[in-house]
């Protein structure tokens, strides 16, 4: 039968006839290698079955029988194989006595080749030269064999760290992802707020302007109060003021209101009436605050009689500081 | 998992045919002994068992008295490092390292013994195979064979029939007809040898 090289190498391992490096570098691959294992527990059925079929070179089989002798297990395993061996044969029995005559020929011609000398020097030597080739080679395939499992195993360790630092860089792209979107939606937020706060603010703005509190002066005819002209302190944030002018009496159906400036520009309103209990009556009026920068003035106030004529009633000085 | 394991699983100290350690395994070393063979319990279990089997071989090898024993006391060092905090990337390889030292621990202590024991131990092993129904081997061996089923026994028979180039012929025959090939043919072969070999080994154990 034909004897791998891997199958040479096994062989010399369970005999121990391989070098330390060598059966060092066997065994570090076997622990490493469930199937090399394997393999060398199928080596070890046909070591023994060989061992029992008398089919081992005589310094092997002498090797493997002080193995045996000092292994209780292998003992049991040669004597199991032995017993198989001969359960086998006799159960072969009838079909080897049938053999056909080509078998008998084929025993024939074996039997005549190998009483040769020449032959069996031959065959030795051939032997020996096909052994040594093959322990030779099977070494080399051996360590080739343990080099590309270690590559393998080596790019295996590689290829799951890439996939666990894939997982890693995933799972990080997730998560700055998910906290890019809760960045943008707090922006979002915040901006949604300061617009509505300047919206607010606008709408403050815009209802302080529009409606101003405005404040209010009553204001005597000159005649009445004597001594100097009041003055009226204006804030700069009064967009208007309003102006309450008393009356002695009220005799008209309405009122014009003239303010006067020396040199400026005179502004009047007319239809106003007078308002108030009977004995105070007021004529009122609203000012831009822009009509009336810091200076003298003077209001004249005239009544509208039936007959349409304006008649002249009362007048007030008054001074402005802002 | 073999008893043991069990042992070695319950915490309690084991004793050793040559090296002895002072470090008694807990429940949760073996544990983290597991865990580093594989996360899966099952798979780890098997895995133990496998490494155990390659330590028993590798101290037989080296022709090392007690190899159950020796095995026992690698796995409980590795044991016991890895129960330390060290971290073991590569088990099998951390195994066969502290198996390494194990040995030559071992050599040294066992060079007497060898010497001591080697008489009684050749007597022993070199007894030879009585012939007859009287062996105990071989009616245990008979009476296993028997209880294989029929398809069974004849396979594992003709598979170790032959020699030479007919024993291939024949293989290749059996694997033709059973529709495998010759390497599932040969893994079938041997799983029934083991067996048998076991029942065997029971069967002799039960007569003892």
């Amino acid at each position: 039968m034909a004897v791998t090289n891997e199958q040479a190498v096994e062989r010399r391992y369970l005999l121990g006839t391989l070098a330390d490096d060598e059966r060092r570098l066997f065994e570090e691959m076997y622990f490493q290698d469930d199937n090399a294992f394997a393999e060398i527990e199928f080596a070890e059925d046909d070591l023994v079955d060989a061992f029992v079929r008398k089919q081992l070179a005589a310094d092997d089989h002498e090797r493997f029988e002080r193995i045996v002798e000092n292994s209780p297990r292998l003992l049991s395993r040669v004597e199991f194989a032995r017993m198989l061996r001969q359960r086998s044969v006799s159960q072969a029995q009838v079909t080897a006595n049938t053999s056909s005559e080509a078998g008998w020929s084929r025993s024939r011609l074996k039997s005549y080749f190998v009483f040769q000398p020449v032959f069996q020097f031959a065959l030795a030597g051939m032997a020996v030269l096909f052994l040594t080739a093959s322990l030779i080679l099977g070494l080399n395939w051996w360590r080739l064999r343990w080099e590309s499992r270690q590559l393998v195993a080596e790019r295996s360790t590689l290829e799951t760290q890439k996939q666990e630092l894939a997982q890693q860089l995933a799972s990080q792209k997730t998560r700055t992802d998910q906290l890019d979107a809760e960045m943008q939606n707090a922006r979002k937020t915040n901006e949604q707020l300061n617009q509505e706060l300047q919206e607010t603010k606008d709408q403050l703005s815009n209802t302080q302007s529009t409606f101003p509190v405005a404040p209010a002066f009553t204001l005597m005819p000159s005649g009445i109060r004597g001594g100097d002209s009041p003055e009226l302190v204006l804030s700069s944030r009064a967009r208007e003021i309003q102006l309450r002018l008393a009356l002695e009496n009220d005799d008209y159906v309405s009122y014009q209101v003239t303010i006067k400036s020396p040199g400026g520009v005179p502004w009047s309103r007319s239809n106003l009436r007078a308002a108030g209990r009977r004995s105070a009556r007021v004529v009122s009026v609203r000012v831009p605050s822009s009509k009336l920068p810091q200076g003298e003035y003077n209001v004249t106030v005239s009544g509208r009689s039936p007959t349409g004529d304006n008649q002249f009633v009362a007048s007030y000085p008054f001074r402005v500081k802002k | 998992m073999d008893p043991q394991s069990e042992n070695r699983r319950s915490g309690q100290p084991k004793s050793r045919s040559v090296v002895k350690t002072k470090w008694t395994p807990t429940q949760q070393a073996f544990e983290k002994l597991l865990a580093a063979f594989s996360l899966d319990y099952e798979v780890a279990a098997a895995q133990y068992e496998l490494t155990r089997s390659k330590l028993i071989r590798f101290f037989e090898r080296r022709a090392l008295y007690g190899p159950e024993g020796l095995a026992d006391e690698t796995l409980d060092r590795v044991m016991r490092r890895i129960d330390e905090g060290e971290v073991v990337t590569n088990m099998m390889a951390y195994v066969y390292k502290v198996a390494s030292f194990v040995v030559l621990e071992t050599y040294k202590e066992q060079e007497k013994l060898h010497k001591a024991e080697d008489a009684t131990a050749l007597v022993t092993a070199a007894l030879p195979l009585t012939e007859g129904d009287e062996n105990p081997r071989l009616v245990c061996f008979d009476r296993c064979l028997d209880g294989l089923p029929v398809e069974t026994r004849t396979l594992i028979l003709d598979y170790y029939r032959e020699d030479g180039h007919e024993k291939i012929q024949l293989r290749r025959q059996i694997a033709e007809k059973l529709g495998i090939g010759l390497n599932a043919l040969r893994i079938r072969a041997r799983k029934i040898r083991v067996k048998l070999e076991q029942c065997v080994n029971e069967c002799l154990g039960q007569a003892a």
